[in-house]
């Protein structure tokens, strides 16, 4: 997918025009935060599960190498294979070559963000490979031609007015003067069209969310049962996983799905998690002929070791992105790749590089509420400071910001113009905001006041009250 | 390819910050099977109270539950759910010795079709490996007697779980898994099924039946 990170002030301001957007926004922004804390509240060990599910993750990374290997192991036993690609151009093509050797005319696919940062889509079509996403939200925005707007919920910035005008464009063979009012209808009728889909197709491409080096298995959780009919219905399966996914055991995965889930939806448990190994057995009715592994790099190695090591351990349940201020304010497409949100402000400067996704690490008032609810307790806060520090070290803030900082760098290194200045500017901004304290429009500060008010400064300056009050304090 | 497994490889050799264990460690913790934090529910004291358990969350994830006393109920309820669905009385059901004993000729208008599902099949049966008590999850693992499509394709999913399968937690479950299929070894598909399938990608309006059953029964079978 073509980033357009680069433009995330633009993106902003477009999607805070946006009223639909904005509609469906505020609908969001109470719906997962409500639901996780329900289900940790029936929960009394979830806090210890975090910690575990951290361990595990940092234990992997530390021999994330005979890890992957002993998993190879397994998955070559079973009777499949791996594919080993360092990027994307790689991934691609080693996908291409899996569906041409088997004469795919056509691949189902469940939802996989390791497929959206790859673009296998625009890919697989250049080559006359129809790909057909089945996860509902992925199918609907497939048909508008939209990327994700979410890792766990891709449609979520659609109304169901704009669903049911995609349908009755793109279902051209149905009736076009069908009432398509209802969800109940509209996924009918989705699910009518996908089920030829699943029956037909020659490949399917799955994500993973976790690969076992026990057993040599990858694990798909969904929960409308798409990758399962993805995987086990073609006469191939892909399996398209980084390499950072895999867990040592079964109780591994078991501990860290008692986490995903419950952070992710609110569920107890997704509907459906799967632990697919291998090609169909020999007396096996159903099942895919060959099963095959595409383990993707594409720059994660590159964070191991890093201060963004941490990163690595991020299970996608998406929770850190539900409880953000700054996504539920512009939604996911203003971030302009894959990942949306705090995890996607850590992770894509590092994938498409910091020039490209320099604004990203801005995007956030470091309110630090990502890093409470984070399952794997992931230090997204610091590592956005990390990034931004980086910014300065290779110049790339905006002149603006940078300009302001050393004036202000100037006065706060000369206390006593300092201290005569903010006062100066704390009785002019009251003088400004009147008796309701609320200033609606502010001298080059257009970009905080058209969209809210500025709240006056409350009395007077810290300093001159610590002056008067020092007796009271001491 | 090869050149591109011993780049990643090298790569991640060298970027490790290596904890002190070795690669025969990595074996040893594969092996040892240690389990995380265990949650207090799903530690119940007998089988009735995982079974009880088991029941109440299932329910809560919206799975439909029966508890029979025996094989012999199993016509009656299935020709009863398959109206209360308004499906034809005809199932799919999977080859497992359970259902050997199932006397079908108690309800003469059910036709019962063995082999895969297809896309005609309104509903099928199939058998559970397990039943995790603390979060009423199915495990299904798929055999040439219990083909994993089963649970997928058709609008309405049935189960069949003897009460003595079912299990406190997961970690129990792989712990049998391990001993009737042998250490590193899985059925092709293992399923944990937790109610049946839903989404809510449309407005965040919560919807059952998106492509896997719109149903999902759960026979809990008492006396097997
Ligand atoms: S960073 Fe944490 S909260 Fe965010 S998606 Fe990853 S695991 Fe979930």
């Amino acid at each position: 997918m073509k980033s357009t990170a680069s433009q995330f002030p633009q993106n902003a301001r477009e999607a805070l025009a946006d009223e639909t957007l904005q509609n469906v926004l505020e609908n969001f922004a109470d719906g997962f935060p409500r639901k996780r804390a329900a289900a940790i509240s029936r929960l009394d060990e979830f806090d210890d599960l975090r910690d575990a599910a951290r361990d595990i993750k940092n234990h992997v990374l530390a021999n994330l190498d005979t890890y992957l290997t002993r998993f190879e192991e397994r998955v070559l036993e079973n009777g499949g294979q791996v594919h080993w690609c360092r990027d994307a151009a790689e991934a691609c093509q080693t996908i291409l070559e899996i569906c041409q050797a088997a004469n795919a005319r056509t691949v189902t696919k469940s939802k996989s963000m390791i497929g959206e940062e790859i673009a296998i889509n625009d890919f697989l079509e250049r080559h006359d490979i129809e790909p057909v996403e089945t996860d509902l939200g992925e199918y609907i925005i497939q048909l508008r031609e939209e990327p994700p707007s979410h890792i766990i919920a891709p449609a979520i910035h659609l109304s169901k007015e704009q669903v049911a005008e995609t349908f009755v464009e793109k279902h051209t063979d149905r009736d076009p003067d069908r009432t398509l009012t209802e969800p109940r209808v509209m996924l009918d009728e989705a699910r009518a069209e996908l089920r030829g889909k699943f029956l037909g197709a020659d490949v399917g491409l799955t994500g993973a969310n976790m690969l076992v080096a026990e057993t040599g298995s990858i694990a798909t959780v969904t929960n409308e049962g798409n990758a399962d009919l993805t995987m086990g219905l073609p006469r191939v399966h892909v399996a398209l996983a980084s390499i950072e996914k895999i867990v040592p055991t079964l109780e591994d995965a078991s501990t860290i799905l008692r986490v995903l889930a419950r952070s992710a939806t609110g569920q107890e448990m997704s509907v459906y998690t799967t632990f697919a190994t291998g090609p169909k057995r020999s007396d096996d009715l159903d099942g895919p002929e060959q099963f095959h592994v595409v383990l993707l790099d594409n720059g994660r190695s590159e964070l191991l070791g890093s201060e963004f090591q941490d990163i690595l351990r991020c299970i996608r349940c998406g929770s850190c992105i539900n409880h953000c201020p700054v996504y539920s304010t512009v939604g996911g497409h203003a971030y302009g790749w894959v990942y949306p949100g705090p995890m996607g402000s850590v992770l894509s400067p590092a994938l498409i590089g910091l020039e490209d996704a320099h604004h990203l690490p801005n995007a956030s008032t470091l309110c630090g509420k990502c890093e409470t609810v984070c399952p794997m307790h992931i230090p997204l806060p610091r590592m956005l400071r990390s990034w931004r520090t980086r910014q300065v070290e290779q110049n790339l803030q905006a002149a603006t910001s940078r300009y302001g900082l050393e004036l202000w760098a100037f006065m706060a290194k000369r206390p006593r113009l300092y201290r005569v200045f903010s006062a100066m500017a704390s009785r002019v901004l009251r003088m400004m905001a009147g008796k309701n304290a609320r200033i609606r429009w502010l001298p080059l500060g257009g970009g905080w006041t058209s969209k809210r008010d500025m709240p006056a400064p409350q009395g007077p300056t810290f300093m001159s009250q610590w002056k008067q009050n020092r007796d009271r304090y001491s | 390819m090869t050149e591109a497994r011993a780049h990643i490889l090298s790569k991640l050799n060298r970027a490790i910050v290596r904890e002190d264990i070795g690669a025969g460690s990595v074996d040893d913790r594969i092996a040892t099977h240690n389990t995380g934090p265990l949650p207090k529910r799903g530690q119940d004291p007998d089988q009735a109270a995982l079974a009880a358990r088991f029941v109440q969350e299932s329910d809560l994830a919206g799975s439909d539950i029966q508890q029979l006393a025996s094989r012999d109920d199993v016509p009656a309820v299935v020709a009863a759910y398959l109206r209360s669905k308004n499906l034809p009385p005809e199932l799919r059901v999977s080859s497992d010795d359970i259902f050997g004993g199932v006397p079908w000729e108690g309800e003469p208008g059910l036709t019962i079709r063995d082999g895969v599902v297809d896309a005609a099949d309104g509903a099928a049966l199939s058998a559970a490996f397990a039943g995790v008590a603390e979060t009423g999850t199915l495990i299904m693992a798929s055999s040439p007697d219990n083909p994993a499509m089963h649970a997928f394709v058709p609008l309405v999913h049935m189960v069949i779980l003897p009460e003595s399968r079912i299990s406190g937690n997961y970690e129990a479950v792989w712990a049998d898994l391990r001993h009737q299929f042998g250490a590193q070894v899985m059925p092709r598909m293992l399923n944990m099924i937790t109610g049946p399938s839903r989404t809510a990608d449309i407005e965040q309006t919560l919807l059952m039946g998106a492509h896997g059953p719109q149903s999902l029964l759960i026979m809990v079978i008492g006396d097997l």
